[in-house]
């Protein structure tokens, strides 16, 4: 019994100490991906994502993400920055879904009005 | 082993067995939008970005077989990686439509102005015709002048209207000048638009804004719908090779497929990053740097008895 406790608590200082050594390699701000979403984010903004419910959802998970990824970044800490990098990346992902679909949406609208524009010249011209 | 030791070590198998064989809500989300997505139209019209989601997914499926800790994140995006591609197709219908429905109302005003037209003609005939005539077709006379008054009204009416379609392509002629340049080369016209207008720092995503520009420069290449495309990327001479080459390629993609969203025709144009290559200013100014990072649309010279691939 104290045999194997020790050999446990043995393995589990090493398993500490190894995701310790490795966890050391930077504390620096995820410069990259804090970037790639604002872009993300700005792009859906100019597309008008807030005006199309379904585009709106991803914008606000976008924001939603960058928001908790940056109290990550300002708490510090190495675990922290991964964190807050591996959230950039989704408000990335989600943001670029929000140009999309508010931009089809604009097409579709444009598409719609051409075809009202069609049937209201008839009607004044007949 | 006493019977504290047996739990431990049932519960550490289960554990272990749980870690290594059940895959994240994240990860099934993200196999069945790829599913949807590589069965559906957009396997037709966006197949880079079907291919884009499939490399996403892959990450995803590595990331949990070797248990990483960022698969859930993994997995979210490249749900969204299918779900972009979804919403790509879709917008690609959207704008085919749009660019349909917009020739259409075009043509139906243009037939219109030529009825008005051809009613005047007829008119002003029926007109010196009622005025040979005696005085009892003055009453008839002064019917035709008044159907003259409407019809002409009618015309200034179709003057305005395509006087104002025409300022309307001068003002579109201008803004494009702002920020493409195009010239004719032995290759071909070549249309070269800025990096920064395009895309966002080191982004292959088109802006907002330069989607609504690319757009028109399609309408316009619609006119020439029978010629080939090539769309060149290119970058500055600032960071590694592979990696300029992979985002000039990227951007030269976007641009491509904006193009067919609006409808030309895809096995006419061919999309292919240069990277540093070809520049056309001097990378040791920022200036020329700017110059460089750019894409260029070139519209192949006609060759006779060549209509598609």
């Amino acid at each position: 019994m104290t045999i194997k406790t020790a050999s446990l608590r043995a393995l589990l200082a090493l398993f500490l100490g190894t995701a310790l050594v490795g966890g050391c390699a930077s504390t620096r701000p995820p410069t990259e991906t804090m970037e790639s979403s604002a872009a993300s984010i700005r792009g859906a903004e100019q597309a008008g994502a807030e005006d199309v419910p379904r585009a709106a959802l991803y914008l606000q998970l976008a924001n939603e993400q960058s928001a908790k990824a940056k109290v990550l970044i300002a708490s510090g800490g190495e675990d922290n920055m991964r964190a807050a990098s591996n959230l950039l990346m989704r408000a990335s992902a989600d943001g670029d879904l929000a140009i999309a679909l508010a931009e089809s949406d604009k097409d579709r609208v444009a598409a719609e009005q051409a075809l009202a524009d069609i049937r209201t010249f008839k009607q004044q011209t007949q | 082993m006493t019977k504290r030791n047996l739990i431990i070590s049932v519960l550490a198998t289960l554990g272990l067995a749980a870690c290594a064989s059940s895959p994240s809500r994240e990860l099934l989300d993200a196999r069945s939008a790829y599913a949807r997505a590589s069965s559906g139209p957009a396997m037709q019209s966006v197949p880079a970005e079907v291919h884009k989601a499939k490399v996403s997914l892959d990450k995803a499926e590595m990331a949990f077989s070797s248990d990483a800790s960022n698969q859930r994140d993994l997995a979210y995006v490249a749900q969204r990686r299918s779900q972009l591609a979804e919403a790509l197709s879709k917008q690609a219908e959207h704008a085919a439509l749009r660019v349909n429905a917009e020739a259409n109302l075009a043509s139906v005003k243009d037939a219109d102005a030529r009825a008005t037209k051809n009613e005047l003609n007829q008119t002003k005939a029926d007109l010196v015709g009622a005025e040979h005539n005696a005085s009892d077709e003055k009453r008839r006379a002064a019917e035709a002048n008044t159907k003259t008054a409407e019809a002409n009204a009618k015309t200034a009416e179709a003057d305005k209207r395509a006087a104002d379609a025409d300022a309307k392509v001068k003002a579109m002629q201008l803004e494009l000048a702002k920020w493409a340049a195009v010239k004719e080369e032995p290759r071909g016209v070549v249309i070269t638009l800025s990096g920064s207008v395009l895309f966002a720092s080191d982004k292959a995503t088109l802006l907002p804004e330069a989607k609504n520009r690319l757009t028109q420069v399609t309408a316009a290449l619609m006119e020439t719908k029978e010629r080939r495309l090539d769309i060149q990327g290119f970058t500055d001479s600032q960071g590694k090779d592979a990696y300029n080459i992979d985002l000039s390629q990227r951007r030269a993609d976007a641009v491509r497929v904006h193009l067919i969203a609006g409808g030309y025709p895809p096995d006419l144009i061919t999309a292919k990053g240069v990277g540093k290559a070809s520049p056309v200013a001097d990378n040791a100014t920022a200036e020329g740097r700017a110059n460089n990072r750019r894409v260029e649309i070139i519209i192949e010279p006609k060759r006779p008895g060549v209509t598609s691939l």
